[in-house]
């Protein structure tokens, strides 16, 4: 059973039209999306500001109400849950933050924090290894005595090694990390990203990763799926999407990271042009029209469908038999 | 390329606080040639918005203090002039490109008028009609859409990729010799970070002013810099061409960051990593602020600092492994 099944999942946000007035705007921060994530599965979900990415993450541990559509986690539905199964299902769907300066109370020690989340779920504080607080520590690579501490006494990344055992205490199958190293020096990142991969190979828990960064998705995802303003525009296992990207979105997001290398190649060469449309306004037809070098009168009518063009690769574009 | 436009040596910058003296910069020396572009990389707290700051002379005094070390720009030293020639120098000459673009601009007056702004400090422009027609030409050349109109939309009324091309139309305005770009494209989008690299590389190209660009992107650096220097702790550590940076990185700390980074064009199974954290910059350890994290410390690494030295040519490295 998958851990987590999202199917035609639609998010609307709106904004004005209240007592102050002003026009009623819709934002409709996730559009349609499905997928389904397996026990022991990373899949990333990147794209730009506006994409919806981290909505996509609020939805998927019910900390918003979906517009339509439904969630499954261990094949119930979230939304229709009683207070037993809702307790289980808080226990067992977890979340890191992108910032461990601002997600951690900084009147807690290490201690409160971890305890608060056993007692909120009504765990045994002391397990057959012994106590549960110092076995969490060393489990994320710190030490036991540093559960006297406060926050405030440890660097970025210990914080996030911190926000990790906090997600971890409660025995989840489904962590959501929404850009969890982007607050983080390079050389802390990847600290925190073996981290990670230790911790699900140990644990065979599920990761939604959330982030930006298209290399940091290459390297934690086993599958991975690129946003654009609410809407899927592509979907593969990693070594497909990374090396015979379909989507002109895709291909152009992936030309224009720098790469840490000396190419002959020209940072000109690789733009993608104007600007991220208004999520309030997006444009009509396929939501990437105004901005693809592939653009046919037909993409600026109608919105391609999603369509499954290899195994497991899905394609949101109306050419893409031209190039499958 | 001539002398230098920029010549900075043995600079160092000590914060004084509470808590005691911050050792933010010790003995750093780099120069940009004319036309060059230099890359400062490095991590949280290597030093590298202070050198920046150091050279606009812009470190809040106090607590921050210059304690040695001197600053050239054209030929004219930076360190000896007066409050009021630093400020015709200040965005004339030499102009800045900050990280956010979004509290660096007034949210009170339009984009234009706070370009007009930076232009009739410098100089005296008799017509507004010309004024004006000056800013919509610099809002053309940066590629900001329908530049007309633009000028008179406010700073919430501009996409974060809008509002940094606004900042660098300020920042050309008077067609500086250097631009120091502290961190340009951090706060923004990848596919807009693309458009903003692509647009300072072709004016640098065009206008030949030469760039200190700040990043603690290697990728950012590959793509921009000529000449790269990797600070850590307040030093820089190695200095060198792009090419040989990322070709044949030599000191330990430029070899590991490499490593750290995940790379989209090949899989690897896992990062290396920098073991350790930075030296507290309060009380940084004797003899190599690196060798706690180093796997290739050697005994005298604990004695003395490796200074910078040219280890083959055109290459400086600072590092007693290598010497």
């Amino acid at each position: 059973m998958p851990v987590l099944e999202v199917r035609n999942l639609v998010k609307h946000f709106t904004s004005g039209g209240g007592l102050l007035g002003g026009a009623k705007r819709v934002v409709r921060a996730v559009d349609d999306v499905s997928f389904t994530l397996s026990g022991n599965e990373t899949l990333g979900v990147v794209g730009e500001s506006g994409s919806g990415k981290s909505t996509l993450g609020f939805l998927a541990l019910g900390l918003l109400s979906p517009t339509a559509g439904e969630i499954r986690f261990l094949g119930r539905p979230v939304n229709d849950l009683g207070d037993r199964e809702n307790r289980e299902f808080r226990r067992k769907a977890q979340i890191v933050f992108q910032n461990p300066f601002a997600s951690l109370n900084p009147r807690m020690t290490v201690r409160d924090i971890l305890d608060r989340v056993l007692k909120v779920h009504g765990l045994p504080s002391v397990s057959e290894d012994g106590e549960v607080v110092p076995s969490l520590l060393r489990e994320v690579g710190l030490r036991p005595e540093h559960a006297g501490r406060y926050p405030h006494e440890f660097s970025g990344g210990q914080r996030q090694r911190i926000a990790i055992a906090r997600a971890l205490a409660s025995g989840p199958e489904l962590i959501v990390l929404d850009e969890p190293t982007s607050a983080l020096d390079v050389s802390v990142q990847a600290q925190v990203l073996n981290l990670l991969q230790d911790l699900q190979r140990a644990r065979g828990h599920s990761y939604l990763f959330i982030s930006h960064n298209l290399a940091v998705i290459r390297h934690v995802s086993h599958r991975v799926v690129v946003m654009y303003l609410g809407k899927f525009m592509e979907m593969a296992p990693k070594e497909r999407l990374y090396s015979a990207p379909l989507h002109p979105y895709t291909r152009a997001l992936l030309a224009s990271v720098p790469k840490p290398f000396v190419t002959d190649e020209n940072i000109e060469d690789k733009v993608i042009a104007g600007d991220i449309p208004s999520p309030s306004a997006p444009p009509a037809g396929c939501r990437f029209n105004t901005r693809c070098p592939l653009r046919t009168p037909l993409c600026e009518e109608e919105e391609p469908e999603w369509k499954e063009v290899g195994k497991e690769h899905f394609v949101r574009c109306h050419r893409v038999d031209e190039w499958v | 390329m001539g002398d230098p436009i920029l010549s900075v040596k043995n600079l160092t910058v000590h914060f004084h606080t509470e808590a005691g003296v911050v050792k933010a910069l010790e003995d750093v020396s780099f120069s940009v040639g004319q036309g060059e572009v230099l890359g400062l990389v490095g991590e949280t707290g290597c030093g590298k918005s202070v050198t920046a700051l150091s050279v606009m002379r812009l470190i809040p005094t106090p607590p921050g203090r210059i304690v040695g070390g001197t600053i050239h720009f054209d030929g004219r030293d930076v360190l000896a002039l007066s409050e009021e020639e630093m400020r015709s120098l200040r965005g004339k000459d030499m102009a800045m490109i900050f990280q956010d673009p979004i509290s660096s601009l007034n949210p009170v007056f339009t984009a234009g008028y706070q370009v007009e702004e930076a232009i009739v400090t410098h100089e005296a422009v008799p017509r507004r009609e010309d004024l004006i027609a000056r800013v919509t030409g610099l809002f053309k050349k940066v590629n900001i859409s329908d530049p007309e109109k633009s000028v008179r939309s406010y700073p919430h009324m501009l996409s974060g990729g809008m509002k940094q091309r606004v900042m660098i139309a300020m920042g050309l305005s008077c067609s500086p010799r250097l631009i120091i770009a502290d961190e340009p494209t951090t706060a923004l989008d990848v596919s807009i970070q693309a458009q903003i690299l692509s647009l300072i590389r072709r004016l640098q190209m065009e206008g030949g002013s030469s760039v200190l660009l700040i990043s603690h992107d290697l990728g950012v650096i590959a793509a921009m810099a000529q000449t790269v220097a990797v600070m850590y702790a307040g030093s820089i550590v190695e200095k060198t061409s792009v090419k040989t940076l990322f070709d044949r990185p030599l000191h330990p700390y430029t070899r590991g960051l490499l490593g750290a980074i995940p790379r989209l064009d090949v899989d690897q199974e896992r990062l290396s990593v920098i073991p350790g954290t930075l030296p507290d910059l309060f009380n940084l350890p004797r003899g190599c602020k690196f060798r706690e994290r180093c796997s290739e410390a050697l005994p005298l690494c604990a004695e003395g600092r490796p200074l910078l030295a040219e280890i083959e040519p055109g290459h400086e490295v600072a590092c007693y492994a290598r010497a």
